[in-house]
C-alpha cells in the first residue's frame, strides 16, 4: 500500500478545560478517504479544523507527509491542504467565479496578475464540478448542492493534496448527495470527509473513523466499524447490518425508536 | 439587477464621468465666467488675470480637493463594507470621524501658528485613538462576531462626540464656532497645499489596499474560509482599518465631516462594477469623487452668494438613501 499522507497522533483540542477532542490519533494514506462518523455533538468538526489548524493543538501532532503542520507557513499549508467546510451565505451578491478564483491566494505572491493559465485552471474546475455555465451566476441564488460545487471548484483550484470535507452532504437530496461524493473522489486526491449518513460512509470511504464524545471509538475499514453492538451503543438505537446488493458494501439499517421495545 | 459590466468598458464609462466631471464643473461658482473663458484657460492663455486667480488658484484646488476627498472616503466605504462583511459600514459610523473631529477640536487650543500641521495632525491621532479603542475592545472577545466592530464604532463615535461637545460648550465662542462649521463640511479651505498632504496619503493608502486585494478578497466569504486560504485573517483586517483610518482622517482633517459618502457610493458602485475589492475600491474611489465635486458645485451656488457647507447636503441625500436602502433590505 501507498504511504501515509496525513497523520493525526494524540491530538487534544480543549477550551476551558472541557475536551472536546480527546487524544485522537489517525492516518490517511495518499489518495485514500477517510470518513468521518459519530452523534452530533461527537466534536467531528472540531476534529477536522484541528486538523487543518483553525484551532490549535492542545497536545498532540497533525503531521502531512512526516511533517509537522503548525511548523508549516499559513500560506505553504493552504497550498497543500483545502478545506470545503460548511456553508456560509456571503452577505455581497459574490458570483460563482468570485468564489472559485478565491482558489489562487495561496499560489500568489503580492502584485502577481492571474495568468491565462490560472484562468484555464479555473475553466477545468469549474468544468469537473459541472458548474461552466454558471460562472457568472450570484452565489447565493444557487442551489444548496450548487454552491456546494462551487466550493468544491475553489478547492480544487487551490491544488491541494489533501482535501478535507465538513458534512459535504448535509441538506441535499440523494441524488446530490452521491453526485458530491462522485465529484470528489473522481479528483483522486487524499480526502478527509465527516458525513452523518453511515451507508454513504460505507460506499465512498476506505477508513471510517467512529467519534463518540470526542474520544476515537472505533477506526478500521466499513465492514469492520459499522458492527451492529458498537453502533447500539453510541447511537442508542438497534440495527442491522447487512451487504447492500447493489454496492456490495455494508448496509446500516435502524430499527427506529418505535419498534424499539 | 443590472448587468455587470466588463473590464474595458468599466474603465471607459468611468474616466469619461470623470472627465466630465472635473470639466463641466469648473464653470460653476459665484462668478459667471462662461466655458469659452474656462476653455481658453485650459488650452491657453486667459483673457483676463482675474479668471486666471478665479479658475487656477480657487476653483481648480477646489474642484481637485472634492474628487481626492470623495475619492477617499468613498473608497475607505468600500474597503471598510468587505472586511467587515457589512453593507452598512462607514468611515462615519466607526468612530473615525468622532475621533478626528475631537483631535482638532483639541488642536484649535494650540497657537495659530502651526495650525497649519497640527489641525491635520490632531485629527489623525485622534481618527486612531478612536479605531484603537473599537479594534481594542473586539481584541479581547477575539473577533466572535465581526458585526461587534461596528456596534463597538457606534459606541467609540458617542464617547468621543461628547468629549467635543463638552469642549466646545465651555470654549471660547468664536473658536467653537469655528470647529462647529469645520464639524459641517467645507471645502473653502482647499488649496494646493492641503493637495500636497492629503493626495499622498490618500496614493498611499489605495496602493496598499490594491496590493493586498486578493487576500482582502478572501474576506468576502467569511473568515475561517479566508483562513483555510492561508490569509492572516486579523493582521489583515486590522491593516485595512489603518488604511481606512488614515484615508478618512486626512481628508476630515482638511474639509471638516462629511458624511455618507462612505456608505453610499460602494452600494450605487457595487451592481455594476462588481464587489471584488480591486474594482469596488477604485470605482467607489472614481465615482465618489465625482459624487462630491457636483455634490459641490450645489453648495457654492444653490444660494446665490453664500455657501452651505458640504457635509449638510451629503448627509441629506446619504440618509435618504440610506433609508430607502433600508427598506430594500
Amino acid at each position: 500500500m501507498s504511504a501515509v499522507q496525513l497523520q493525526a497522533k494524540n491530538i487534544t483540542w480543549q477550551v476551558d478545560n472541557k475536551i472536546i477532542v480527546d487524544d485522537v490519533s489517525l492516518s490517511v494514506e495518499k489518495g485514500q478517504t477517510l470518513g468521518i462518523v459519530g452523534p452530533n455533538g461527537a466534536g467531528k468538526t472540531s476534529l477536522l479544523k484541528c486538523l487543518y489548524q483553525e484551532l490549535p493543538l492542545t497536545s498532540g501532532d497533525v503531521l502531512l507527509d512526516g511533517i509537522a503542520v503548525n511548523s508549516l507557513a499559513r500560506k505553504l499549508l493552504a497550498q497543500k491542504i483545502a478545506v470545503v467546510s460548511q456553508l456560509h451565505e456571503p452577505v455581497f451578491s459574490l458570483t460563482v467565479f468570485d468564489i472559485v478564483h478565491m482558489g489562487l491566494i495561496p499560489h500568489k505572491n503580492f502584485f502577481e496578475q492571474d495568468t491565462s493559465e490560472d484562468h484555464q485552471l479555473i475553466e477545468l474546475a469549474l468544468a469537473k464540478v459541472d458548474l461552466s455555465d454558471k460562472q457568472h451566476q450570484i452565489f447565493n441564488t444557487l442551489s444548496g448542492g450548487e454552491q456546494q460545487r462551487c466550493l468544491i471548484a475553489r478547492a480544487i483550484v487551490q491544488q491541494p493534496i489533501v482535501m478535507i470535507m465538513d458534512e459535504p452532504t448535509n441538506h441535499l437530496d440523494v441524488y446530490y448527495q452521491h453526485q458530491i461524493l462522485s465529484i470528489v473522489k473522481k479528483l483522486k486526491l487524499t480526502l478527509v470527509i465527516t458525513i452523518h449518513d453511515l451507508n454513504l460512509a460505507a460506499q465512498y470511504c476506505d477508513r471510517i473513523l467512529l467519534l463518540a464524545n470526542g474520544k476515537v471509538k472505533a477506526f478500521d475499514l466499513p465492514e469492520k466499524v459499522l458492527q451492529p453492538t458498537l453502533l447500539k451503543q453510541i447511537f442508542k438505537l438497534d440495527c442491522l447490518v447487512d451487504v447492500n446488493p447493489l454496492t456490495m458494501k455494508a448496509r446500516v439499517t435502524f430499527s427506529g425508536g418505535l419498534n424499539a421495545d | 439587477m443590472p448587468t455587470r459590466l466588463a473590464t474595458l468598458p468599466s474603465v471607459i464609462v468611468l474616466i469619461s464621468i470623470v472627465i466630465i466631471s472635473l470639466l463641466l464643473s469648473m464653470g460653476f461658482g459665484t462668478a459667471e465666467l462662461g466655458y469659452s473663458a474656462i476653455w481658453q484657460c485650459l488650452t491657453e492663455q486667459c483673457q483676463r488675470s482675474i479668471y486666471q486667480t478665479i479658475l487656477i488658484d480657487i476653483r481648480f484646488p477646489r474642484v481637485l480637493m472634492g474628487f481626492l476627498a470623495g475619492f477617499a472616503l468613498a473608497a475607505a466605504g468600500a474597503l471598510m463594507q468587505n472586511v467587515t462583511r457589512n453593507p452598512l459600514a462607514d468611515p462615519y459610523l466607526f468612530g473615525i470621524v468622532a475621533g478626528a473631529g475631537l483631535g482638532a477640536t483639541l488642536s484649535s487650543y494650540l497657537p495659530e501658528s502651526i495650525q497649519a500641521v497640527s489641525l491635520p495632525l490632531a485629527a489623525f491621532v485622534g481618527a486612531l485613538f478612536a479605531v484603537s479603542i473599537a479594534v481594542m475592545v473586539l481584541m479581547h472577545s477575539n473577533w466572535r462576531r465581526v458585526e461587534h466592530l461596528l456596534l463597538a464604532g457606534v459606541a467609540v463615535s458617542f464617547l468621543l462626540s461628547a468629549f467635543t461637545s463638552f469642549i466646545l460648550y465651555f470654549g471660547e465662542a468664536f473658536a467653537s464656532n469655528r470647529v462647529i462649521f469645520w464639524l459641517m463640511g467645507s471645502l473653502a479651505r482647499a488649496d494646493y497645499s492641503a493637495l500636497m498632504w492629503t493626495f499622498p496619503v490618500v496614493l498611499i493608502a489605495c496602493l496598499l489596499a490594491l496590493i493586498y486585494a486578493r487576500q482582502l478578497d478572501s474576506l468576502l466569504l467569511s473568515d475561517e474560509s479566508a483562513k483555510a486560504l492561508g490569509v492572516n485573517v486579523d493582521k489583515l483586517r486590522l491593516l485595512a482599518l489603518v488604511i481606512c483610518a488614515a484615508m478618512t482622517a486626512v481628508i476630515v482633517s482638511y474639509c471638516g465631516g462629511i458624511g455618507f459618502v462612505g456608505l453610499m457610493i460602494p452600494h450605487i458602485v457595487r451592481p455594476f462594477f462588481g464587489l471584488t475589492t480591486a474594482k469596488l475600491l477604485l470605482s467607489s474611489g472614481l465615482i465618489g469623487g465625482c459624487f462630491l465635486v457636483w455634490v459641490d458645485v450645489i453648495a457654492r451656488t444653490i444660494i446665490p452668494g453664500q455657501e452651505i457647507p458640504i457635509g449638510i447636503i451629503t448627509s441629506v441625500i446619504g440618509s435618504i438613501f440610506f433609508l430607502f436602502l433600508m427598506r430594500k433590505m
